[in-house]
């Protein structure tokens, strides 16, 4: 098998790569391995180049041994499945094609829906409360058919509540 | 928040849990690590002027003990030596554990049936240290966790409740079975102080988010309140229980000596006979008693490590006061 960077030298390095969501192996020489174990996958190197474009998730991972690690914590693949634990954050973008399918399947197909980093509680909870008092006035105004301000009232809650509102 | 049913709910609580974004989780987290994440909560919270920083190596071995009987801190918290700092508000209502599971838990109580009130608070610690420390979070996940099934908001809500009619019946094991269903845990709050003080939670919110978590536990934990309740009232006229009553009413007014496995087992039996109306012994009084007297506040608030002997002895005499002055009233 011939190095898939360099296209020249006899390939003797297997190195496992997430891919796509997918888990693939890519054959390379041992100068190229050499090359891309040294340098930062990222830093403008044509393997790093290759990676980036190839997958989003592509992996953060010491190359020198052909085994798949998290940068962060140095977990592995296998530590991680037989103890069932992440290692750090990082780790869930590192094996993100093994875990997904795992955590889709323990909390179903819903997303997160959640708050996110950097909403203000206070503000949110003020909003909610807004929101609760333009409900109510909303089923008055359909209860009066008052139309006009049943429609004023609904725009004002879609500005609330991010225009999701059906 | 919710004034009803308070003779049932006793409290409320929520904890939220957050790792830092870039750091490995606290069971891979050693040695200089470890201090770094220390320091950077420590900038954040050690200016809070709602917080106090205790160190608790230093501190009497009972302090960590009755931080934990009160529910402040976990047992794996008190019992830990590398966790050294806790964070604690002045009225005791919020703590903030480093390194405890995650790396860091924020736990926030409020009076009576008001999870929304505990979520609230113990979020806004949570953003002021998101803030200055990115959290560990995924826009598809949510906040993440070394455990994947943790994944989610970090959130969990809790309500204490006193079922003493549905432990007297036997009913507990099955009732939490039913909630198991549900997905919520119901289980004792601390074994010692016997199987009638229950907390009822949601373990695993997943990608819910926080409001339900608290509206769901919320609207379970008046239903579980009103089957208590309904449970005690059918005691009323259940001659059995009434001479269990009159039997414990008995010993709390003469016993000279009461560990405190006895004396939550017999204010048990006096709670349920208020809740079913066939005293008049007042909760506030018998919930003061089961506070006061557990053997780490008593030795807290005493100041110096009590022995089992005096303790036993002031408990009995504390109950008998109360008992013994309510009957002359
Ligand atoms: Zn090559
Ligand atoms: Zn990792």
């Amino acid at each position: 098998m011939i190095c898939q960077m360099c296209g020249k030298n006899e390939a003797d390095t297997r190195i496992k790569t997430i891919v796509n969501g997918d888990m693939t192996q890519l054959e390379l020489c041992s100068a190229c391995a050499a090359r891309a174990g040294y340098e930062s996958l990222f830093s403008g190197t044509l393997f790093g180049r290759m990676m980036s474009e190839l997958s989003p998730f592509a992996a953060l991972s010491d190359m020198t041994d052909g085994v798949l690690r998290c940068e962060t914590c140095g977990m592995t693949e296998d530590e991680l499945l037989s103890t069932g634990r992440a290692g750090c954050p990082d780790c869930y973008t590192t094996f993100r094609a093994r875990l997904d399918p795992l955590i889709k399947k323990l909390r179903g197909a819903a997303g997160y829906e959640g708050r996110v980093p950097g909403t203000d509680v206070k503000q949110e909870a003020a909003e909610d409360e807004r929101l609760i008092s333009l409900r109510e006035r909303l089923a008055r105004a359909i209860e009066e058919e008052d139309y006009e301000t049943a429609a004023l009232l609904r725009d004002e809650m879609r500005g609330l509540s991010g225009e999701d509102m059906a | 928040m919710n004034g009803t049913r308070n003779d049932v709910i006793t409290g409320s609580a929520a904890t939220v849990c957050r790792n830092f974004a870039g750091v490995p989780f606290t069971h891979k987290l050693t040695g200089a690590g470890r201090d770094r994440v220390a320091g950077a909560i420590d900038s954040v919270l050690g200016s809070d002027p709602g917080l106090r920083r205790i160190r608790l190596d230093e501190t009497a071995g009972y302090i960590p003990a009755a931080l934990c009987e009160r529910g402040i801190i976990t047992k794996s918290c008190a019992a830990d030596e590398k966790t050294a700092v806790v964070y604690i508000s002045p009225d005791e209502r919020e703590a903030v554990t480093p390194f405890d599971g995650a790396h860091v838990r924020i736990r926030a109580f409020a009076p009576g049936l008001d999870c929304a009130g505990a979520l609230e608070r113990a979020l806004s610690t949570a953003q002021e240290l998101e803030n200055r420390i990115p959290a560990a979070f995924d826009p598809e996940y949510g906040y993440l966790f070394s455990d994947p099934a943790a994944l989610g908001t970090g959130v969990t809500a809790e309500v204490s409740l006193h079922l003493g009619s549905l432990a007297y019946r036997g009913r507990l094991a099955e009732t939490a079975a039913a909630f198991s269903k549900l997905g919520l845990s119901l289980k004792p709050l601390d074994p010692s102080r016997g199987d009638s003080l229950c907390l009822l939670s949601d373990p695993l919110g997943a990608g819910i988010s926080e409001e339900k978590v608290c509206s769901n536990l919320t609207a379970f934990a008046l239903q579980l309140a009103d089957l208590e309740r309904r449970t005690a009232a059918e005691l009323k006229n259940d001659k059995k229980f009434l001479s269990r009553a009159a039997e414990s009413l008995g010993r709390l007014e003469t016993s000279t000596e009461l560990t405190y496995a006895e004396m939550t087992r017999l204010l048990g039996v006096m709670r349920v006979a208020v809740i079913a109306g066939v005293s008049d012994a007042g909760l506030d009084g018998i919930d003061r008693l089961l506070e006061e007297y557990s053997p780490a506040v008593m030795s807290a608030s005493v100041g110096y490590r009590l022995d089992r002997h005096t303790r036993d002895v002031a408990r009995a005499a504390a109950a008998a006061r109360y008992f013994r002055g309510r009957d002359n009233d």
